[in-house]
């Protein structure tokens, strides 16, 4: 992915990034401006359709603890989180399900059959010419 | 059971003499005042007319066959084998006469009685030591229900192997039951592949028996399922044996783990170790053993023996990562010499007496006394490392 | 090794190519979260909490599906269930088995119930978060009729297992009373039949031997101060006499000689006078003979805050505090001297165990009222201790109830308390909800009230959000890099 353009002095001026929402989501690049807000005033706008401009604002006085450097690194690490998220929805509620509840999810047949008739055919004995 | 090689301890053997007669179980006695004679057989040191009849069989040791009238007073009379000359009070034994088979099913001073049920098996690991044989052997059962109520009731432990004992089902969960009926004290340790416990009705059942001292070892191979699917030759092997340890802790039953260690397992044996602490905690032992060559182990033998002086650092990562999460570990049929003293403390004397043999170089070892020893098959296929120990801890130099 | 690299096996016997090739072609991720360890890599935990470190690269090739099948970081990534393939599905089985040992306390629910028996205290700590009052006060004693209601409350519990901590001021001026309830409670659980455990908190300066042989008979624990070496521990909590050190060691020996010595333990708060001797106060704990510390950092209530006698310190400070402590308690350890910091060990056994640990300030949903509740000498029931210093600064925001008059359903059910741990839960909480710590850490909606004026917090601010984070990354990085500390941590677990 492209680095996003930005101008930044050391310590107390604001430091400025633009990203290309063809590549990021918004909530992506929100998420990520958040963890800013701390040592930051977090400005977001949209500059243009398909691009929008964060600031981050180091607040008066101090010098900011955390580099204003990581935030394009942060919004690609929020970008895989959101993949992650989206992949892994089904499974998730699945896995809570299954935690929480005394439903046979993912083995009804395991749970529920007579091993007398072993419809799963475990029992079944290999012939040595297999 | 079919393997009738010389081994330190003879369990087979053949009588010079057939009959037509049905296969009997009896319990050994040496006393002729025994007062239940029906399915006792009376032990003899000689030939002698003054013994009481109407034991099921009589065995005269120390004479000559050929001394043995052809009818006698006594009968059925058989000549003692040599090699089953240990026989004692207490001991049981299978007679099948129409074969002059003779097989020791338990010997009451011993502690590794088993109970073979059935050779054959579900799986087909690359290094089964009782490669599985497809033949109806339901007699075996039958076998094992007459010969438990003659053992002795202070037996300590008992094993219960094959092939797969799940595999029969009911008849498996009705010997648990004669073995709580008949041996109250006596532990029982099955050893199984696990995979039929995928049915939870199953675990359930072995849970109703409700026996007081009762552990199934399972056997996992990888924490990876393909290869543990590999190790034991079948597809699914993995998930079966998993749900299945997972259905007998629900119910309540006490599992034991047990990793056999060659080329195919040291890879991921730190991996498995880590992975059994933290999905299956619940388990009350885990025996990391040594390869016995016999059966398919010796067929495959060149592919998968790694002597353990080369998987010191794999073994011990694994034993530190289960001690260290509070499990309780085992190192079985490995010698002292070839361990790094560090997992001394874990190895045990795991090999059962009638197979257990000790090499010539191990005279003089110090700690001879303390180690397993060998595999009697493992004469010629042992560590290049073996070497007695000396008094002050250190391998004496060959 | 990635594959079995191994002669062929007997013929009867199918190839390793057969079985592995049921894994299929493509690979299906497990919710996962991660977070930067360090400028090369990141800290990724699974669903069930479990971790693993791998290099930034890696995580990406993990997440697009770029990953080299069935090669070493693919196969422990595999079998630690961050991913699954086509060979099996048990890992659904497992995780949920695992998440839920893990979430198994909840069903237990409260556990620990303290007892502040009275506010009367005769020291003067400028750090403490109760109010000075003389001996003589008795309007500052827990009443017996609260303190009735209040066992009920314990028995009310269906946990098992159930601490009951006398807490004051200093508890043992109402001795009379600790001996009531303890009386009563035994009694009453000739029926129950839970496991009890009774500890009292004391400065140990008015134990005497009829007490001790009454802790004797009933196994009550001892817990008490020793902030560190003399001049510390004085100057932190005065006392006329200005022998507060002295007494305490007097009180450690006579109840270790009366009880034994694993029935007396001692906790320690961090002052701004503690910042620069961290090794002096550890040397302190094991020249008295205690196998364990719990560095605990100062609570943002009561005196601390009110008083401003005590300067208060940053987190950072605190950090670097905690960081020299911990290492000099593991070199102590590489020296041969068995010494644990304890804070460490229940991160430990969150991070390296399947199983849950009880602390109140590390869960999720957060303990209070939970698996805490605390009963003040004035008859209130707060949601925990902090709840209740809360209040003595006038905030009862915490306060679930009152003992004379509300019942048992109304305080531990009450939509209040549900809506506050409802809304604090990490799972749910910006940043927290994808945080890589997060099953490791936990809300403190108390503390985030207290501190920034809203239940859930914002993180990015919050002091124990940082606390927690650089604490884990320091215990993880030890653990991964740090080839002489790592089994000392991993003993830590037990």
């Amino acid at each position: 992915m492209p680095i996003p353009e930005h101008r930044s002095d050391s310590g107390r001026s604001p430091t400025e990034f633009t990203f290309d929402l063809s590549l990021y989501r918004l909530s992506a690049i929100q998420k990520a401006a958040y963890r800013f807000t701390g040592p930051f005033r977090v400005e977001l706008d949209r500059v243009t359709e398909s691009q929008v401009r964060v600031k981050l604002v180091p607040h008066p006085g101090n010098s900011p603890s955390v580099d204003p450097n990581t935030l394009p690194n942060e919004v690609l690490d929020q970008e895989l989180r959101e993949t992650v998220a989206d992949e892994t929805r089904g499974v998730r509620e699945l896995l809570l399900a299954q935690a929480f509840s005394n439903l046979p999810l993912t083995d009804p047949v395991g749970e529920n059959a007579d091993y007398r008739d072993d419809p799963l055919k475990i029992a079944e004995i290999r012939s040595p010419s297999h | 059971m079919s393997d009738m090689r010389q081994v330190a301890v003879a369990l087979h053997s053949r009588l010079s003499m057939t009959r037509d007669a049905e296969p009997q179980v009896m319990r050994i006695a040496t006393d002729s005042s025994c007062p239940s004679r029906k399915c006792t057989a009376l032990v003899l040191p000689s030939l002698t007319v003054d013994v009481p009849s109407g034991f099921a069989a009589y065995f005269v040791r120390d004479s000559k066959p050929e001394a043995l009238p052809g009818v006698s007073l006594l009968e059925p009379s058989y000549s003692l084998p040599s090699a089953l000359s240990y026989l004692d009070e207490g001991d049981i034994i299978r007679l099948n006469p129409r074969y002059g088979h003779l097989w020791v099913m338990y010997r009451k001073a011993s502690k590794a009685n088993s109970m073979l049920l059935t050779e054959q098996c579900n799986s087909w690991c690359v290094m089964c030591s009782q490669p599985p044989v497809a033949t109806d052997d339901r007699w075996l059962v039958d076998a094992w229900k007459s010969a438990i109520p003659l053992m002795a009731t202070d037996t300590v432990e008992l094993g219960i192997t094959g092939g797969e004992p799940t595999l029969l089902g009911d008849a498996f969960l009705d010997l648990l039951a004669t073995c709580k009926q008949h041996l109250p004290q006596t532990g029982l340790h099955v050893l199984s592949n696990g995979r039929l416990f995928n049915y939870l009705s199953l675990a359930q059942q072995v849970a109703r028996v409700d026996h007081p001292d009762l552990v199934i070892g399972i056997s996992l191979y990888s924490d990876i399922a393909w290869q543990h699917d590999f190790i034991v030759q079948s597809p699914g092997a993995f998930d079966q044996t998993i749900r299945g340890l997972l259905n007998l802790a629900r119910c309540g039953v006490r599992i034991e783990l047990r990793v056999v260690i060659h080329s195919l397992s040291v890879p991921r044996l730190v991996g498995l170790a880590a992975f059994i602490a933290r999905n299956l905690p619940f388990v009350e032992h885990v025996a990391l053993m040594g390869l016995e060559p016999i059966g398919f182990a010796r067929a495959n033998l060149a592919s998968l023996w790694v002597d353990p002086v080369d998987y010191h650092v794999e073994l011990e990562s694994a034993v530190s990562e289960l001690a260290a999460n509070s499990m309780n570990v085992s190192i079985y049929n490995h010698q002292l010499c070839v361990l790094p003293p560090t997992l001394w403390a874990f190895a045990r004397q795991s090999i059962s007496d009638w197979k257990n043999v000790y090499l010539p170089i191990c005279e003089g070892c110090a700690v001879r006394e303390r180690c397993g020893g060998f595999f009697h098959s493992a004469a010629r296929s042992h560590s290049r490392a073996i070497s007695p120990i000396a008094h002050d801890g250190h391998l004496v130099p060959s | 090794m990635a594959t079995i690299d191994v002669p062929q096996l007997n013929k009867a016997f199918a190839s390793e190519y057969r079985f592995r090739q049921r894994t299929g072609k493509e690979y299906a991720l497990l919710p996962l979260r991660f977070l930067p360890l360090d400028d090369d890599r990141y800290v990724a935990t699974n669903f069930a909490g479990e971790y693993i470190v791998l290099a930034r690269p890696d995580l990406q090739a993990l997440i697009r599906h770029e990953l080299v099948p069935q090669g070493g970081l693919y196969n422990a990534l595999k079998a630690k269930h961050f991913l699954l393939d086509g060979d099996s599905s048990v890992a659904i089985d497992l995780l949920a088995c695992k998440y839920r040992t893990k979430h198994s306390l909840l069903s237990q629910l409260t556990s620990l119930f303290l007892f502040v028996v009275t506010l009367r205290c005769e020291h003067s700590c400028p750090y403490c978060q109760v109010s000075r009052q003389s001996q003589d006060r008795h309007a500052f004693d827990m009443r017996r009729c609260d303190a009735e209601r209040a066992i009920d409350f314990v028995f009310s519990s269906p946990s098992e297992h159930v601490k009951v901590e006398f807490q004051g001021g200093e508890p043992l001026l109402n001795f009379d009373l600790i001996r009531w309830v303890v009386d009563q409670v035994l009694e009453r659980n000739e029926t129950e039949k839970k496991q009890i455990a009774f500890v009292i908190a004391t400065n140990l300066a008015l134990i005497d031997n009829d007490i001790l042989a009454f802790c004797k008979a009933h196994e009550i624990f001892i817990s008490t101060s020793l902030d560190g070496p003399r001049d510390l521990h004085n100057a932190n909590r005065p006392r006329p006499g200005h022998d507060s050190y002295e007494r305490t060691l007097e009180g450690i020996a006579k109840a270790r000689d009366a009880l034994g010595r694993d029935r007396v333990a001692a906790l320690m708060t961090t002052t701004r006078a503690s910042l620069n001797q961290p090794e002096a106060i550890v040397d302190e704990y094991v020249r008295q003979g205690f196998t364990s510390i719990f560095l605990r950092a100062l609570s943002p209530f009561g005196f601390a805050v009110k008083t401003g006698a005590i300067d208060g310190y940053t987190t950072d400070e605190w950090l670097a505090f905690y960081r020299r402590a911990l290492a000099h308690i593991l070199r102590l350890n590489m020296q041969g001297v068995v010494f644990r910091e304890e804070y460490a060990a229940l991160l430990l056994r969150k991070i390296l165990t399947p199983y849950p640990t009880g602390y109140v300030d590390l869960q999720s949903p957060a303990g209070i009222g939970l698996s805490c509740i605390a009963f003040n000498y004035e008859g209130s029931i707060y949601a925990s201790d902090e709840a209740r210093m809360l209040a003595e600064m006038g905030d009862f925001t915490f306060r679930l109830g009152r003992l004379e008059s509300d019942s048992i359903e109304a305080v531990l059910g009450s939509p209040k308390l549900l809506d506050y741990l409802a809304i604090s839960m990490t799972e749910s909480a910006p940043m927290c909800a994808d945080c890589g710590l997060q099953p490791y850490c936990g809300s403190d909606p108390v503390y985030h009230y207290s501190t920034q004026g809203d239940m859930v917090g914002r993180k990015t601010t919050s002091g124990f959000c940082r606390k927690n984070m650089e604490i884990i990354k320091h215990l993880i990085r030890l653990l991964e890099d740090d080839r002489e500390a790592s089994p000392i941590l991993r003993s830590w677990i037990r």
